[in-house]
């Protein structure tokens, strides 16, 4: 009750578009949830060069030799209370019995969800952008870093290096003016000659990437590909497929995986399918089948045995 | 006054006048002091007052969805200062407040729903 009277006193408030996303999002508050069928119940391997489990969202699991990470994990069923998922998660967090690392791009509701991190092993070591330590509880991790864009964590031979992207700050749009420029990374591991970097969320910028281009020879780039729409709202902070594809470029990975798609149901897209449609059409334009995988939410890719 | 027991380590416990609202929700106790002064006397004095202790406990979500607040509250007015103890839930982000307070001697009620951003 209280939840929507305070979703008509927002849709009463705001602009068109925002009116229109509240509308989205209210359409959408009982539409069912579809299952994952075939989910992996043990996803980390004894023997492998490089993993990667697409959970759904932003939400990565990666394992490189015997080090295992997870990004910006969201089990949930909503986001933020409001925001509801559409698909399940493509992994059951109980199934990841051994963590490593586990990177947070920023504090977003859909990035950082507190609900979730209580459900992963504790053993790991929480990663966090500059800024977001006034939004981190005490979740019981073994360390938790707060990264600095450029800032190097080296550990066992293992590098992670917070890298700038593009976005915005703040958690619940009220506080956005007290962190406009801080509380968002993304980051580049670096272990035994493997190198992944995953963006989190972004728009395109052409210097930022190409720098980090310079810097690594990055294996795989974890890149989002929406929301998309709509695109003169989304284009700063948000790359669509087309952007991605540059961004994919610009840092001259070897393979790229689209995330940030799907289970949440983000921007004024006209369907599930459509980022995930665009992105197929570039592939096609600019032959980089193979090169460009898109994985099913719950799919498990070895892309180094 | 806020000291928040639920945060990470990374940030000092302490808060003064702005909090940022995860400090809050994922448990904290608050002193809150107010003061006002009114356009007409009540009893002999314009002036009239209270303090608050507030507990914050997170229920779900640590406290962003659903927290339990616990505590009590004086008031001073009129020549009076009636103790009141406090209850209620915050939800939303911490955002929404919706507080109960009771007062044996005198006996009285006081219902309240807040809003607060920091």
């Amino acid at each position: 009750m209280l939840l929507v009277v305070s979703l008509s006193l927002l849709h009463s408030g705001c602009s068109p578009v925002m009116n229109r996303f509240i509308s989205r999002m209210m359409e959408r508050i009982n539409a069912p949830i579809e299952p994952v069928k075939n989910k992996i119940a043990n996803p980390l391997r004894p023997n492998i060069g490089l993993s990667v489990l697409w959970v759904g969202h932003a939400t990565v699991l990666i394992q490189i030799h015997d080090k295992v990470f997870i990004t910006d994990p969201a089990f949930t069923r909503t986001v933020g209370m409001l925001v509801r998922r559409s698909v399940e998660p493509g992994l059951d967090p109980s199934a990841i019995t051994r963590l490593d690392y586990t990177l947070i791009s920023h504090i977003h509701l859909d990035h950082f969800s507190y609900g979730s991190l209580d459900l992963l092993p504790k053993n790991a070591t929480l990663f966090i952008p500059v800024g977001g330590a006034g939004y981190t509880p005490e979740f019981g991790f073994a360390k938790t870093h707060e990264m600095k864009p450029w800032e190097v964590f080296e550990e066992d031979s293992l590098r992670i290096t917070a890298v700038p992207v593009q976005h915005f700050g703040g958690r619940y749009g009220f506080d956005i003016s007290w962190c406009p420029n801080r509380g968002y990374t993304g980051y580049v591991i670096e272990y035994k000659g493997i190198t992944v970097f995953f963006a989190g969320d972004t728009g395109y910028h052409p210097e930022l990437f190409k720098e980090i281009g310079r810097r690594f020879r990055i294996d795989l780039a974890l890149l989002p590909i929406a929301p998309v729409e709509p695109r003169e709202f989304m284009q700063r902070v948000h790359a669509d497929p087309k952007e991605a594809v540059q961004i994919f470029e610009d840092v001259g990975a070897r393979i790229m995986i689209p995330m940030h798609y799907k289970p949440f149901n983000q921007g004024l897209e006209p369907g599930p399918a459509y980022a995930q449609e665009l992105l197929e059409r570039v592939i096609e334009e600019k032959g980089y089948r193979g090169r460009i995988q898109i994985l099913d939410i719950g799919e498990q890719l070895v892309l180094i045995p | 006054m806020l000291y928040s027991f639920g945060m990470t380590r990374l940030v000092s416990p302490w808060y003064a006048f702005v909090v940022e609202p995860p400090a809050r929700f994922t448990g904290s106790i608050e002193l809150v002091a107010t003061g006002q002064i009114n356009t007409a006397k009540i009893g002999s004095s314009y002036f009239a007052g209270s303090f608050q202790l507030l507990g914050h406990i997170p229920l779900i979500e640590r406290g962003e969805h659903l927290g339990l607040n616990l505590g009590v509250a004086q008031y001073y007015y009129g020549g009076s200062s009636p103790v009141y103890a406090v209850a209620g839930i915050s939800t939303l982000f911490g955002i929404v407040h919706l507080n109960v307070k009771h007062s044996a001697q005198p006996t009285s009620w006081i219902g309240s729903l807040e809003i607060r951003l920091f």
